[in-house]
């Protein structure tokens, strides 16, 4: 008396099955179809009339493709256009190309439009390319083993620019650092909630009037035993001394490097990555993990829909979990999200 | 060029080498079999897909009871991917006009006649458009026709190509994962019509235990119609139902009660559409200064309290791709220019143009009041009227059958998962020009379609609508189509006396730093 059909199927059956799907269409073949894709789209473009002879291009993936396709299809678009009539510069002032990855039912679409400089885009030019989802890699498995939860655990209505959860001390006792604009702060459990334990001002070195995605955050953990609890801001790296006072050492140039967003599964021997939308701070953002390997091809999970824009995802260093700053949409509230994985039901 | 097939591997790699170490595995919790899984609905609805029109909500209702019933030939998953479901395997020729379909063998329909291709064809000829032709070929059911399907499996993949069949009576028998079980309004013996036309009614469908899909984790599920929405908020609240429909003020009172709700893709358009045979709205100028004088973005963030989005076009950009490169045009002073260019007895004191709201429900007064207000900013004077029956929850696309208007709100429930054959049925239903070239066009001519229909102004699109709904604790995989399948045949309930493995919604802990 069980369902035997359309049930979410055991891991290995999956494994097999994506086997045997990659024995018909290997991977090569369908990256080809999206190379092909990509390739057209260029051509297209380089016919565009009045097409300038630098622009900036604006990539934006609003379909359902993991971030990394879209990379790949941004990376062939470009090699395509690579010494052709068109060279894309980072210039405010020059003319953008966007390229939009969107979705229906059906397809994947490339759309690109070109936007003259100081001039609203004509969307009447836009160009419109499908691609049908059977181009998509078969290697991209949506896995039924593992799924995103999440616990609200604060909110507030002043900006925060990202979260980490942290075990501190001997006790390694799990405290909550929040960033805003001009502090550092810390929170505890407690039986009636999360509790201010301690704050600190950032040095005015540090401040940005408004700091844009990834300009700000909890930097990476440095391969230091016990790993070290930075910021990242304007540059700067700045180094958090834990205790019963905080303080900041702000010597340190910024190296560029962000926490890399793993967690793990309970019921997974790999970790997943976790990765975000559009990063379009209007629009309501979701959150979805990927694991990957050689032999067992891509995994998906379900995207998790979140409340408004994910603003920042950090993950704790021991990978069991991760903190997602977002923006509710709905309230205008900045929130606090504890970001894992389960399994099963 | 070097083929990016070794970058693509790369970025595999790149994936493998982030994983980390092993983690200690835990067994997942197993899907309970047993429990009847309790609805409650607005509205009533039929499951005979023969009886539904394009564009309401009664089609979507009964959709949803199809589902229950019977199945299609094909279906879609949630990534877009065709899977077989009635037809194991298929062909086309290359051009797409001869598809060939392979019928699953072994299946019978809850009569106990068995599933053939003919069996297939006498349910599907009804439903699809004449010009497709039906026919057997051994053991496959063939569809042909003389213009190119290259979507014909989406196509089929959609409301309303279930197949069933029909018995003496009216009764139809289907081979779903459920059955109709004994309640006074499903008619028939062995039958599967959900026909009642009662407010209140309730219908009781059964686990198939020899559903070729498998047996439902659910014993039962139990359907209580023309619920209305406040009396199915409190049931759900009181645990009293398990599934229940949200209109969008109190799916936002659910969300901030931490109930558990789940939101679809935007799939309710509300409109605009003018009667172009009267003299003020024959005017392409009043047009323009109407449309440019409306604010659908108060009207998606503050009227309906972000619960709906603006709409710039006629399909949702979940269906068409390209919504989003048309921006929304909202220009008071513009629109002022423009009417004040107009003769000064069109849309005047004494002879406002008359808005009437033929969508039902109390949403669409409320967004035609708004609109009236958006209009009046402009100089446009607008009075509002009812359409006749308005109780009645239809779409009218006749406007000869009421008081005539210049302009009427009218909704639109998307149901297809092609935007070109939607388009197609939105167009002809609200009578907008060229109305049949959209179904087979790329979604670049149907870019260039849609773009001529909005700049003529004959429909104003406002807002697109998802649906909301909420959901008890005790169900689980819930795992509902964003298009809007429900999908209960893979929900299963906690047992009776379980407490909910959901946690318990609530504030979240916390204090303000």
């Amino acid at each position: 008396m069980k369902r035997n059909s359309h049930r979410p199927v055991p891991a290995a059956a999956l494994v097999l099955a994506l086997l045997a799907a990659l024995s018909v269409f290997s991977p090569a073949s369908r990256a080809d179809a999206i190379e092909d894709a990509a390739r057209t789209l260029a051509a297209k473009v380089a016919a565009l009339p009045r097409l300038p002879a630098s622009a900036t291009l604006a990539w934006e993936n609003r379909s359902s493709l993991p971030e990394f396709l879209s990379s790949v299809l941004r990376s062939a678009f470009t090699s395509a256009l690579a010494g052709g009539k068109i060279s894309f510069i980072e210039n405010a002032s020059a003319p953008v190309l966007r390229v939009t990855l969107s979705d229906t039912p059906a397809h994947i679409l490339l759309i690109a439009v070109l936007q003259p400089a100081e001039a609203p885009a004509q969307p009447e030019d836009a160009i419109l390319l499908e691609i049908d989802r059977s181009a998509i890699p078969v290697v991209l498995v949506i896995s039924s083993e593992a799924r995103i939860e999440r616990q609200l655990l604060w909110r507030q209505p002043e900006p925060l620019l990202d979260g980490i959860e942290w075990a501190e001390g001997a006790s390694q006792e799990s405290s909550l650092f929040l960033l805003t604009r001009d502090s550092l702060v810390r929170a505890r459990p407690s039986k009636d909630g999360w509790r201010v334990t301690g704050s600190a001002p950032l040095p005015a070195s540090l401040l940005l009037p408004w700091p844009r995605a990834g300009e700000a955050g909890f930097a990476a953990v440095s391969p230091t035993l016990p790993p070290q609890l930075n910021i990242r801001m304007n540059r700067k790296m700045c180094a958090v001394t834990l205790g019963e006072k905080l303080a900041l050492n702000c010597d340190g140039d910024t190296d560029g490097a962000k926490s890399k967003r793993l967690i793990a599964a309970p019921c997974s021997q790999r970790k997943y990555l976790l990765l975000t939308g559009s990063g379009d701070r209007n629009e309501k953002d979701w959150i979805q993990a990927v694991k990957s390997a050689p032999d067992e091809g891509t995994w998906l999970t379900p995207r998790l829909e979140m409340p408004g824009p994910v603003l920042a995802l950090t993950a704790r260093p021991e990978g069991n979990s991760a903190i997602a700053i977002v923006r509710n949409l709905l309230t205008g509230d900045y929130e606090v999200h504890r970001i894992t994985l389960a399994c099963g039901n | 060029m070097k083929s990016i097939a070794s970058r693509w591997l790369a970025g595999i790699s790149f994936l493998a080498l982030l994983a980390a170490a092993p983690a200690p595995l835990v067994a997942a919790r197993a899907p309970r079999t047993g429990g009847t899984l309790r609805v409650e609905m607005s509205r009533s609805a039929s499951a005979d897909p023969r009886s539904w029109r394009a564009g309401t909500e009664e089609s979507a209702a009964g959709a949803r009871l199809a589902a229950l019933l019977f199945d299609r030939l094909v279906g879609l998953d949630d990534y877009g991917r065709i899977q077989p479901r009635l037809a194991v395997s298929w062909t086309h020729d290359p051009a797409f006009l001869r598809w060939r379909f392979a019928i699953r063998a072994g299946i019978k329909f809850s009569d106990g006649t068995p599933l053939t291709a003919t069996e297939a064809a006498l349910a599907l000829r009804p439903l699809l458009a004449a010009s497709r032709q039906l026919s057997i070929d051994g053991d496959a059911l063939v569809i042909q026709s003389a213009a190119p399907m290259p979507d014909l499996l989406l196509e089929l993949a959609a409301p309303p190509y279930f197949v069933c069949r029909a018995l003496p009576g009216g009764a139809l028998a289907g081979t779903g994962p459920f059955l109709p079980g004994n309640s006074p309004a499903a008619a028939g013996a062995n039958g599967a019509a959900a026909n009642s036309s009662d407010a209140t009614s309730r219908l009781i469908f059964r686990a198939n235990p020899d559903a070729w899909s498998g047996r439902p984790y659910v014993d039962a599920v139990e359907v209580t119609f023309g619920v209305p929405a406040q009396r199915q908020f409190y049931d759900l609240q009181m645990g009293l139902a398990d599934i229940v429909e949200l209109t969008p003020d109190l799916a936002l009172r659910a969300a901030q009660s931490g109930l558990r709700t789940w939101t679809s893709a935007p799939l309710t358009l509300y409109a605009l559409l003018f009667d172009e045979s009267l003299p003020a709205a024959a005017d392409p100028r009043l047009r323009e200064a109407f449309s440019l004088s409306l604010d659908h973005a108060s009207m998606a963030g503050v009227l309906l309290q972000k619960q709906a989005e603006p709409a710039s076009t006629l399909l949702p950009q979940w269906l068409s791709g390209y919504a989003f490169l048309v921006a929304l045009e909202t220009d008071m002073d513009r629109a002022k220019q423009l009417r004040a260019a107009l003769p000064a007895n069109f849309a005047a004191s004494a002879a406002p143009l008359r808005l009437r709201v033929d969508a039902p429900g109390d949403l669409p007064r409320l967004l035609a009041d708004r609109v009236a207000l958006n209009a009046r900013q402009a100089g446009l004077q607008v009075k509002v009227v009812n359409r006749a029956g308005a109780s009645s929850a239809t779409f009218s696309a006749t406007p000869a059958a009421n008081s005539p208007a210049e302009l009427r709100l009218v909704s639109w429930r998307y149901s297809s998962l092609l935007a070109g054959v939607e388009l197609d049925s939105l167009a002809a239903a609200f009578s907008l020009p060229r109305a049949t070239i959209a179904a087979g066009a790329d979604s670049a001519q149907l870019f260039a379609i849609e773009r001529r229909l909005l700049g003529e102004r004959s429909a104003i699109p406002l807002v697109v609508l998802p649906e909301s709904t909420g959901l008890a604790a005790r169900v689980h995989d819930w795992t509902p189509a964003r298009w809007g399948d429900w999908r209960l045949a893979d929900a299963w309930l906690d047992a009776p006396d379980a407490p909910p493995t959901t946690p318990a919604p609530g504030k979240p802990a916390g204090v303000q730093p």
